[in-house]
């Protein structure tokens, strides 16, 4: 009798408590490394702060069809219920947003740190841990089938507002203090 | 399958991000910040000045040409103040940021189209745009970020060098006449003041010349 609350309340205590020890590492590794401040040539970009704008950019946009893709999976847009092309897009969709963060969170940990010299660089910074917290949770929701049904929306959307976040924080601050550029 | 995918696609972005850190770690660790030594960073491919200065950009050749352009910038960055001044002579540029006390940086680099990419030889960043009478941007000094809109100035304000045997002084006058300057010999000090009418200084007893930067100096 005893083990049942314990394994039920295992199975939304484990995901999210990985995905917190995910979060407060990023941000604990982010404060000790010295930063080098140091950015890399990227052909065709001024510099590897806009590089890293519309690669944010880029995982944004596959974020809005990651959102769509989940609403619909849920069954909440009627026209799209049920088609068999649904898993593989909100799976490979998520792969790729995930993927072109990479070089962004390999150079704002490695080139800047965690930082709160000002509101938009604190609310960055904790987003950026945020981020991959959630989605390392929202992984290994996945991962089990005995999640309970409220588990995966809750970090999935997560994932995604952290993402929102993080984008209106660095790419529209980047895009409107510089202006669009490359 | 469908329970193991999830893990393996976690897996997979944890080894990416570890590799690209590594990768970064490799790639850049000749310019990498030290508090305790400057390190001396390599030329690198994209060098367009003379062979003896490091690379001053952190932007790749660009056929875009430079819009002819001099004037110079001086004002403070935001949250934390501390002065800037920013010299454009068409192609070039040069900045330099210090806080009166302990924190300076010189930075070198290009003006491409109205867009400033400057570097300092310990790894500091500033990136800008031209904006009419302004500049605008952000510049990483030690890792710490601090944006700036800084306006046109006029002389007496600007941006001042001198070089004696054994330091480097830097001195901002801002529009309102004031100055804030750093006289580095090894370590840092607030300079001492500077006469802007006849350019010179007195540092220990002698009469230091500065020359006021005009955004094409290499150092």
């Amino acid at each position: 009798m005893t083990t049942v609350p314990v394994r039920s309340a295992s199975r939304v205590v484990l995901p999210l408590s990985v995905g917190a020890a995910v979060a407060v590492g990023l941000g604990v590794y982010g404060r000790l490394h010295q930063p080098t401040g140091v950015a890399i040539d990227v052909a065709g970009f001024s510099s590897f702060q806009s590089v890293k704008a519309w690669l944010a950019t880029v995982a944004l946009l596959l974020a809005v069809v990651q959102l769509v893709s989940a609403l619909a999976l849920f069954g909440h847009i009627r026209p799209l219920a049920g088609r068999s092309w649904l898993g593989p897009v909100h799976r490979w969709t998520g792969r790729a947003a995930v993927a072109v963060t990479l070089p962004v969170v390999a150079h704002c940990l490695y080139a800047l740190g965690f930082q709160y010299d000002q509101p938009r660089i604190l609310l960055h910074s904790v987003l950026g841990c945020f981020f991959y917290g959630a989605f390392a949770a929202k992984m290994l929701t996945l991962s089990r089938n005995d999640a309970p049904r409220w588990l995966l929306p809750v970090v999935g959307g997560a994932v995604f507002a952290g993402l929102v976040g993080l984008w209106l924080t660095s790419s529209l601050w980047f895009f409107t203090t510089f202006g669009i550029i490359r | 399958m469908g329970r193991r995918s999830p893990l393996v696609t976690l897996a997979a972005t944890g080894a990416g991000l570890l590799a690209l850190l590594v990768a970064n770690s490799t790639l850049t660790n000749t310019n990498s910040y030290s508090g305790a030594a400057p390190p001396t960073p390599a030329p690198t491919p994209t060098a367009t000045t003379t062979p003896t200065t490091p690379s001053p950009t952190p932007t790749p050749a660009r056929t875009t040409p430079a819009r002819q352009f001099v004037g110079v910038f001086a004002g403070r960055t935001a949250g934390r103040g501390a002065a800037l001044a920013i010299a454009v002579k068409d192609g070039r540029s040069v900045a330099y940021l210090c806080d009166g006390r302990r924190v300076e940086s010189w930075l070198t680099g290009t003006q491409t189209a109205g867009q400033l990419a400057l570097r300092s030889k310990t790894g500091d960043t500033l990136t800008g745009t031209l904006a009419g009478a302004s500049v605008i941007g952000a510049v990483i000094v030690r890792g710490r970020q601090q944006t700036f809109t800084i306006r046109r100035a006029g002389p007496p304000a600007g941006l001042y060098r001198a070089k004696t045997s054994g330091s480097t002084i830097g001195w901002i006058i801002l529009p309102d006449g004031s100055q804030v300057g750093i006289d580095d010999d090894g370590t840092p000090a607030p300079a001492p003041p500077l006469d802007p009418q006849t350019g010179t200084a007195t540092v220990g007893g002698t009469a230091v010349t500065a020359t006021s930067i005009t955004g094409d100096e290499t150092f």
